[in-house]
């Protein structure tokens, strides 16, 4: 019988803004424990939260068998391998007092302005074990920021958001990003009569996730199918999944099946080419696939699709600045956007800066924006790039020809 | 039950959860899983500022109160707070699902729900990949407060969905676009059936064959009512949770109670007391849920509260202190979110628009100051009647504008419950909330 052990540690602590003023502080820590057992083509799952008899769970998995849920016995091929990327960032004492001052110089340097919800540090530990001798470790922590922005004069619930994963904390960095948006939020412009390129935030490439999993694809009703190794976007578009250790504070460098990827990446699209599919062990079995660490579960189920931590799509190292000269539109704040099934996005933006030589000049109007996915990741690309306008917070943006649906 | 502290403010959750998933691919079952998890959110208030933690050792729970109030700084005046004074002492027990417990149900009544329902896929030439699954929960709570609340109640939902993905030569539907999703308290009211999946089945072969694409722009539209509650949800009810209010002049005066928000027919209510997902007899920090009107003939009539909020607004409580689980903080939440009934027959509603679009079912919703609907089904409305079915990425519009432009309701609510998803706010996702209306007509919506 092939088994399989995770067993993830979590502990956190979060302060909540209300008003811009700190009113909350939470302390989480939790252990999950998972033991999946495989035999006569079986799996069985059992899991637990908090400490416990590890017998009695591997006994749980082994009558969960009698379920009968058809799984293939794959294990990973006895990889050893440990990535400690976890840094001093606060201890838990400074955390609070460190937030109360970010709280109260937010106040005093934007006083037009009132800030709401989470800051939190998070440390997060993930063992992998199973019977053919793989034992990975992963362990990671990071200070997140995520912030909702109002302008006090707004009768809006939020105008802004702003949000950031780093392995540091740096207050004067998060100040400085935030300078860039608020600004300039008060010089109003009127949406320019010119077809300027749009900058988003490159992560619109989510709405095609669904696309890439191996039984869309494979059904042959997915908006991919068929497109194996055709060129589907530009000759710059690579999306991919990186887990280098440490690029993300919080992703590991294998999936919930123990899977790891040859130099911590898989290539959905490379040049603009279709080249991968996302799989779990199930599928690449199925389908005869490769596997690309997309296998995700819950503590207590069997494995699914849907693990993309570390998708990117590739800036290779081009930056705004340089990627845009001249006027361009911004997009800060989108509401909800999606795609048809023929693949056409749309999104109403509720916030939106012109940007002028690698600066925001002012805030925008209303507007929408729609375009094809295959158009906007392709003929109307014109570049995908890191956004230096921010210090702190790190994100690709796509620069490309959007249609503009002014109210 | 435990030691809570003089000069402090305390209380105690804890969820014992019982939770069932079933799934299937392609007529394969890929997981089968019940089980059980009993967590505790504990919460320390000092006057000034709240402590909590998250505990999934129940044993540990008075360690962890003990050490919130090591943090916390004692208040002899805590009772006469403004906000201590509005958290309730209630004690009572509430059980309303002991006698149709989902935990009851053998799970092979539970698979056999799905088998019946993906039968439906595999005379269809057009489908492609179909899945199913079914999810359900059922949790029994105790809230203990240092005021000398204890409570005990249980809440429950079932749900089941087809899932499938559809082809015809070049034209694709995926199988996030066409769903057939049924969600109740009970799953002798799911009502998720062999006939519905065929329905079902029908309508995606109609909408794969003939959608077209749509110009965007400004245009009347009809919101099912399942749609119309999500509208309500995004556009109106996430503006009435005061928690946005707190230290906030300018929304204070400008969602003063008795101001005009919208049309004159329209009538928006949010209440813990309705049957299905949206149900729960008491909030998170113990209060007494009740029906709270947020709009009432176009007037703004009410807010949701939470302690906190209701004393910063001094205002009362309205039990929408909700967490997602044991691991959270309650925060101030909706639960089941209704527009009333209007006067209009369905006919009636649609016969007074030349060109239009009806929006039947949705993807995701979302709201702000802008609100967004994301359709999975929709038609053109063409001379009154419902035409073709069309590929519209969202809806959307401003809040404050579109509740104006409310120009007709048809004389039936239904209210949808939702086993798998629910409504996310901020960090917490997903909360189980209900919503509903009748069919709404609006004036001007901007369709993508």
């Amino acid at each position: 019988m092939d088994k399989q052990k995770i067993v993830t540690g979590e502990r956190s602590c979060a302060a909540t803004l209300a008003g811009g003023t700190v009113e909350s502080v939470r302390f989480q820590e939790e252990e999950r424990t998972s033991v999946r057992v495989y035999e006569g083509g079986k799996i069985g799952v059992a899991g637990r939260i908090g400490g416990g008899d590890d017998a009695a769970l591997e006994q749980s998995a082994r009558e969960a068998l009698a379920y009968g849920i058809p799984y293939p016995s794959a294990l990973c091929g006895g990889e050893v391998r440990s990535a400690d990327t976890r840094t001093e960032i606060l201890s838990e004492i400074d955390f609070l007092p460190a937030v109360k001052k970010l709280a109260a110089r937010l106040k005093e340097r934007f006083p037009s302005f009132i800030f709401s919800n989470k800051i939190s540090m998070e440390e997060g530990k993930v063992r992998y074990t199973d019977s053919a001798g793989t034992d990975l470790f992963y362990a990671g922590n990071a200070f997140i920021v995520s912030l909702t922005v109002k302008e006090a004069a707004s009768a809006n619930i939020m105008d802004l958001a702003y949000g950031a994963v780093r392995g540091y904390y740096d207050e004067d960095a998060i100040v400085s990003d935030l300078s860039k948006l608020l600004d300039v939020y008060g010089n109003v412009l009127a949406l320019p009569e010119e077809e300027l390129p749009v900058i988003i935030d490159a992560n619109i490439v989510q709405y095609l996730l669904g696309h890439f999993m191996a039984e869309t694809y494979q059904s042959g009703a997915g908006l991919l199918s068929g497109k194996m190794g055709q060129k589907i976007f530009g000759d710059e578009t690579d999306i991919l999944l990186d887990r280098t250790p440490g690029k993300e504070p919080l992703a590991r460098f294998f999936d919930d099946e123990g899977v790891t990827l040859p130099g911590d990446k898989f290539y959905f699209v490379k040049e603009g080419r279709l080249c991968g599919l996302a799989a779990y062990r199930r599928t690449a079995a199925e389908f005869s696939l490769p596997l690309s660490g997309c296998g995700c579960a819950p503590f207590d189920g069997a494995p699914m699709c849907g693990n993309f931590s570390g998708l990117e799509v590739d800036a290779h190292g081009k930056k705004l600045s340089e990627a845009v000269k001249g006027r361009a539109v911004y997009i800060s704040v989108v509401s909800g956007g999606d795609m048809t099934p023929d693949g056409k996005f749309a999104t109403p933006v509720m916030c939106a800066y012109l940007y002028e030589d690698g600066k925001l000049a002012g805030r925008l109007p209303e507007f929408g924006i729609s375009g094809n996915i295959f158009d906007l990741f392709g003929k109307n690309m014109l570049a995908i790039a890191e956004n230096d306008l921010y210090g702190y917070t790190k994100e690709t943006v796509l620069v490309s020809r959007f249609s503009i649906d002014k109210k | 039950m435990f030691e809570f502290q003089d000069g402090f403010y305390a209380d105690v959750r804890i969820e014992d959860r019982y939770s069932a998933r079933i799934r299937y691919r392609g007529g394969a079952m890929e997981e089968s899983t019940q089980s059980s998890v009993k967590k505790a959110f504990i919460r320390v208030y000092d006057g000034k500022m709240w402590y909590y933690s998250s505990v999934c050792d129940t044993g540990h729970i008075q360690a962890e109160l003990d050490k919130l109030y090591a943090m916390a700084t004692p208040d002899a005046e805590i009772l006469s707070s403004p906000v201590v004074s509005r958290l309730q002492a209630n004690r009572e027990t509430v059980m309303k699902f002991s006698d149709c417990c989902v935990k009851d149900v053998p799970i092979e009544q539970k698979r056999k729900l799905l088998t019946d329902a993906m039968a439906a896929c595999v005379p269809c030439e057009y489908c492609k990949m179909y899945s199913a699954a079914y999810q359900d929960r059922y949790s029994v709570y105790e809230f203990y407060n240092s005021k000398g609340a204890a409570l005990r109640y249980d809440f429950q939902v079932c749900g089941a969905r087809l899932s499938a993905a559809f082809a015809a030569g070049e034209k694709t539907l995926s199988d996030s676009d066409a769903y057939y999703l049924r969600g109740a308290d009970r799953l002798d009211r799911l009502n998720f059936t062999r006939k519905g999946a065929d329905e079902f089945i029908a309508e995606a072969v109609n909408y794969l064959l003939h959608a077209k694409p749509v110009e965007a722009g400004v245009y009347p539209v009809v919101l099912s009512p399942m749609t119309a509650g999500v509208f309500a949800h995004e556009s109106f009810g996430h503006k009435s949770e005061a928690d946005f209010m707190i230290g906030d002049e300018t929304m204070k005066r400008e969602w003063a109670l008795g101001k005009k928000v919208g049309a004159d027919i329209l009538s928006i209510y949010d209440s813990g007391l309705e049957d299905g997902s949206g149900y729960a007899p008491f909030d998170d920090e113990g209060t007494r849920t009740e029906k709270t009107y947020l709009i009432k003939d176009g007037v703004l009539t009410g807010r949701l509260h939470s302690a906190v909020t209701a004393a910063d607004l001094n205002e009362s409580v309205t039990g929408n202190a909700r967490a997602v689980s044991c691991d959270f903080e309650p925060i101030v939440r909706m639960t089941s979110t209704v527009i009333g009934a209007g006067t209009l027959t369905k006919e009636e509603l649609f016969s007074r628009i030349r060109h239009g679009y009806y929006i039947e079912t949705y993807k995701h919703g979302s709201g702000m100051s802008t609100f967004t609907i994301a359709p999975a089904f929709a038609y053109e409305i063409v001379d009154g009647k419902i035409g073709d079915p069309v590929k519209i990425a969202v809806v959307s519009g401003n809040v404050f504008e579109t509740l104006g432009l409310i120009d007709g309701l048809s004389d039936r609510v239904e209210i949808s419950s939702n086993a798998f998803g629910g409504c996310g706010k901020m960090e917490q996702w997903p909360l189980s909330v209900s919503f509903g209306g009748p069919h709404v007509s609006v004036s001007k919506m901007n369709v993508q």
